[in-house]
């Protein structure tokens, strides 16, 4: 379940997650990385051709570009073993808001599909997600507890957001 | 980001109760929810939080905690990623395979 271990993460060390469709082309994919400022690609192999080509045009080095799972061809640094590495890293300062920050502090930063023209980014704020669970489950609580989900959205798209949390 | 002021005769109220809204972040909000007010009511950490429908591979919210630990210092150490820098997810839904 590492597209979600890899969102919290993300979440825990105040980095800012830019979600992108995995079958952008590499034209697209620039547009995305040249608006969010993203310097780090966390891609899947399948997709690594496409991130490569897409990272070269905005100038962020290899170095900077990570797999998801491991790969025999790929040569890139991958989740499982950043994994296996924090278990002997120090502890790291977790993300820590003052009060009221939630409401400001950009979460993720998503894209809309843009319904004319290219689309855009949409700044999402911790406090936005949170309000949307609180009132998710202050209208449909009944009989949450142990009620398995069918998680059928993917997990890249802007929808997804409030359902996994 | 400034704050917007709204002339309060434009604000329609909904019908139903307001609910309380956490201040703080997506991390403490899922695996911390009792340190910060606990609503929703935080479930037990050894319930269910995904099954992969086509392994039938299941992890429960200890289990992603600890993972999301161990990865956010992977993160921090392995990739030199820092708080505020932004991170291009462009991938599908994922489990380890």
């Amino acid at each position: 379940m590492d597209y979600p271990t890899a969102l919290w993460a993300g979440f825990r060390l105040g980095a800012v997650p830019s979600c992108a469709n995995p079958i952008y082309t590499p034209h697209e994919l620039v547009h995305q990385l040249k608006l969010s400022k993203s310097q780090f690609i966390l891609t899947h192999p399948t997709f690594i051709k496409s991130a490569l080509e897409a990272a070269g045009q905005v100038g962020i080095p290899e170095s900077r570009i990570f797999l998801v799972e491991k790969s025999e061809k790929l040569n890139f640094v991958n989740v499982p073993d950043l994994i296996e590495m924090g278990r002997t890293a120090p502890e790291i300062i977790p993300l820590k808001l003052s009060p009221g920050e939630s409401k400001r502090r950009v979460a993720l930063l998503n894209f809309s599909s843009g319904t004319s023209g290219l689309p855009k980014g949409v700044l999402i704020s911790h406090s936005n997600v949170i309000a949307n669970v609180c009132q998710m489950y202050a209208l449909e609580s009944s009989g949450t507890d142990g009620t398995a989900c069918n998680g059928c959205l993917p997990f890249f798209h802007s929808n997804t957001d409030p359902y996994f949390h | 980001m400034t704050d917007i002021q709204i002339d309060p005769g434009h604000i329609v109220r909904s019908s139903w109760k307001d609910v309380p809204i956490p201040d703080t972040d997506l991390y403490t909000f899922v695996f911390r929810r009792e340190e910060v007010g606990n609503f929703p009511p935080a479930g037990r950490k050894d319930r269910i939080a995904f099954i992969d429908a086509p392994s039938g591979q299941k992890i429960t919210f200890s289990e992603l905690d600890e993972r999301v630990k161990l990865l956010s210092r992977g993160l921090s150490y392995g990739m030199n990623i820092k708080c505020g820098d932004t991170v291009c997810f462009y991938m599908p839904n994922h489990v380890p395979s």
